[in-house]
């Protein structure tokens, strides 16, 4: 009897042999890319938080691919994970083959339109606007440009304050409605590692967002109505101090937040039970609603505490945005068109959890808001909400600030180092005016 | 004299088992951690204490992970991509390292040098103008065009490892084939290569290993739910600022199970292999 044996020979042409097969077929039959697409309408679905609302949103682009009249293969509803948005319609812009429509964040439908890339939907906008109740004109500042639109608002991101109210409720306390009365209540609220707020002041798009809510309530803005910068100014720079005294003086921010890279550090926070106070949008909450009930119970939502100059909210607009490389404008506007008609739009809005705030104010008398009392101030947040880009638009600029953390670098200077406050707003105003010189339209 | 040489050896033992100990921990900590975050409920994952063990075990992370989403599709899909990319990778950088190491041609060391050069160049600058051309020739929403987009870091980077393996084999044992009568792709495919084990060893594992992760190719050049990788098909558990550990570190307990596998069948070789060019001269 032979022996088989197996040797270094026996070994190479084994595995050459099994990647020859598996590779062979693969390669044989290179598939259809989009530049040879088949696909009429291509709509990119950045999900929302709940299979339920993902699902509302795939029926809704079938029954339109179906009333147009397009056949199997001819319509594509494809998932794209949010992390993933940006490279891949980067690259698809680049190449002049982006989807037909897609979600996008409000300084994107700014910047995109800048490149030309987006198509006018003043028509669509127009439309809802003539629906009972019409739309937050809030939501509207995110899209207009040159007297049109283009994107079609989608959603109002509110940045309420999420608050533990059994914390609240164990100390005898109320939601303080100013910032002051807001640092006494974390004093008496926390015992660390239980700190009293969960301010986000790392190097993340959540910490500009988080200090400048604050420094609006002071006074303080990042440009003026006409676009001209204006950070440097007395507001800002109490506003920066009065967050310094928070963490230096009174400890009520976690200390290690400020080498913090991840703006899911607030989220993790709260989720964890580490915090009284988080400003964050509602993905916490929506989270909480589908993964942790018990905490979601003990929470409540709040607008912001009034500083010297009021208490001002933050919002952001999501939008729908056409492009204008869609090979059948039509029926890529007539998707967008579709997918906001209000009734079909409450389907996936109500079936958010709560991440998503309608455009369309009528929409708050739905019971799925009215039975739930912690979106009490929603309304108000939605309607009176400015943007990051406060008191301008959203633009390209805003976009590059918000990405480019220079406000929170210039407060980590004082936070860290000890800077005077009023030197790092004014080191933030430089690098901001030479943001918004450089991207001017 | 001698019994005081046994005790320092004795010790020396004894602290270069501890030493293993601890790295052995550092190795296996991350899997522990893993698999046991995968067992637990949303809750005690962002719990404010950190258990080491579940709990309330539970397999709604593995529910979530099989009958939710394509796991499989994606697994399947990542495993033709990295397996492909591993043949295709030890075949061309076989050829051109024997090439370069061997035959005699203008450009030579030119072709070389441009070949590390070229796996230096990051993908981030890299995935754009790819990515035109992959839609340029009908690429896109293939895993060919995937493979080929993954041979473009993995072949250069194998060549040049497998270039300086070929030049530590003494010549003589070619010439001594061609004098027999051997042809070069003859000397290449039955002497060289079956001595070069321990290296391809390594530049599949590599290739594998690199396919198998390869995340931004990934995302950018295929966006149809057919041609997802695992890599892309995780980063659906994060939702904008909402990170789902549980069902992403159930899909990761299974993901690291192809490169152990290619691992311990290659372990041999590969350690041969990763230790010979240290010590060649």
């Amino acid at each position: 009897m032979i022996k088989k044996t197996y040797n270094r020979r026996s070994a190479l042409k084994t595995g050459a042999a099994a990647g020859a097969l598996i590779s062979a077929p693969m390669i044989l039959t290179p598939k259809k890319s989009w530049a040879q697409r088949a696909e009429k309408l291509i709509y990119w679905h950045l999900p929302a938080f709940t299979p339920l609302a993902d699902d509302a949103a795939r029926e809704q682009f079938a029954e339109f691919a179906k009333m147009a009249g397009l056949k199997e293969g001819e319509a594509a509803f494809v998932p794209v994970s949010n992390k993933d948005l940006i490279p891949r319609l980067s690259a698809a812009l680049e190449t002049g083959t982006p989807p037909d429509v897609c979600r996008l964040y409000e300084s994107y439908v700014q910047l995109y339109r800048s490149q030309g890339h987006m198509m006018d939907v003043t028509d669509i906008v127009e439309k809802m606007k003539g629906e009972s109740g019409g739309v937050f004109d809030s939501s509207l500042t995110a899209v207009a440009y040159d007297g049109k639109f283009w994107g079609v608002p989608f959603a109002i991101n509110p940045w309420p304050m999420h608050v533990r109210m059994d914390v609240l409720e164990e100390n005898g306390l109320d939601y303080p409605r100013t910032w002051d009365a807001f640092v006494e209540t974390c004093l008496k609220v926390q015992k660390p590692p239980f700190y009293g707020f969960g301010m986000d002041l790392g190097l993340t798009a959540d910490a500009t967002d988080n200090i400048m809510q604050l420094c609006w309530c002071f006074g303080g803005k990042t440009v003026d109505e006409s676009g001209a910068v204006v950070f440097d100014s007395p507001e800002n720079v109490a506003g920066f101090a009065f967050i310094n005294e928070m963490y230096n003086t009174h400890k009520i921010i976690p200390k290690g937040v400020v080498g913090n890279g991840e703006t899911s550090w607030n989220n993790k926070a709260y989720q964890s039970g580490q915090v009284a106070f988080i400003n964050n949008p509602t993905s916490v909450y929506a989270y909480l609603a589908g993964e942790d009930p018990e905490l979601m119970a003990k929470t409540g939502l709040f607008g912001v505490p009034a500083g010297p100059a009021g208490a001002v909210n933050q919002i952001d607009t999501w939008s729908r945005g056409v492009f204008s490389a869609a090979p059948e404008p039509d029926l890529a506007k007539g998707l967008a068109e579709h997918m906001m008609q209000p009734d079909r739009y409450n389907q996936v809005i109500t079936n958010t959890n709560g991440r998503f705030v309608p455009v369309y104010p009528e929409l708050f008398n739905d019971p799925w808001w009215t039975e739930r009392p912690e979106f009490a101030e929603f309304i108000d947040i939605a309607s009176s909400g400015v943007p990051i880009s406060y008191a301008g638009p959203p633009t390209a600029a805003s976009g590059e600030i918000l990405a480019t953390h220079v406000i929170p670098e210039a407060l980590q200077l004082t936070l860290v180092e000890g800077v005077d406050p009023a030197e790092a707003v004014g080191e933030a105003h430089q690098k901001i005016a030479a943001i918004y010189e450089r991207l001017a339209e | 004299m001698a019994g005081v040489k046994s005790s320092t050896d004795h010790r020396l033992k004894w602290l270069g088992n501890f030493c293993l100990l601890i790295f052995i921990i550092w190795t296996l900590v991350p899997f522990y951690w893993m698999f046991v975050t995968s067992l637990k409920k949303h809750k005690e994952i962002y719990g404010t204490e950190a258990t080491l063990w579940p709990k309330d075990p539970t397999l709604e992370s593995y529910h979530t992970l099989f009958f939710e989403t394509d796991y499989f599709l994606f697994f399947k899909n990542s495993m033709v991509v990295a397996l492909s990319t591993t043949f295709m990778t030890v075949l061309c950088a076989s050829l051109a390292a024997y090439a370069i190491a061997r035959l005699d041609f203008p450009g030579r060391k030119i072709l070389a040098r441009g070949m590390i050069y070229t796996y230096l160049v990051p993908q981030s600058l890299l995935f754009i103008p790819l990515f035109a051309i992959m839609v340029a020739v009908g690429l896109t929403n293939s895993l060919t065009g995937l493979t080929l987009a993954h041979l473009g870091f993995t072949i250069p980077f194998c060549t040049w490892l497998l270039m300086g393996y070929f030049l530590s084999i003494p010549k003589e044992l070619e010439d001594a084939a061609l004098v027999d009568g051997c042809t070069r792709l003859g000397v290449l495919f039955r002497i060289i290569l079956p001595i070069s084990l321990p290296a391809l060893a390594v530049v599949a594992f590599f290739s594998f290993t690199l396919s198998w992760n390869e995340y931004l190719y990934a995302i950018v050049f295929n966006s149809a739910p057919s041609v997802l990788t695992i890599p892309t098909g995780l980063s659906n558990f994060v939702v904008e600022d909402v990170f789902f550990w549980g069902p992403i570190m159930a899909s990761t307990v299974f993901t690291v199970i192809p490169p152990l596998v290619v691992y311990f069948f290659f372990q041999r070789w590969l350690i041969t292999g990763l230790t010979m060019g240290a010590v060649k001269t």
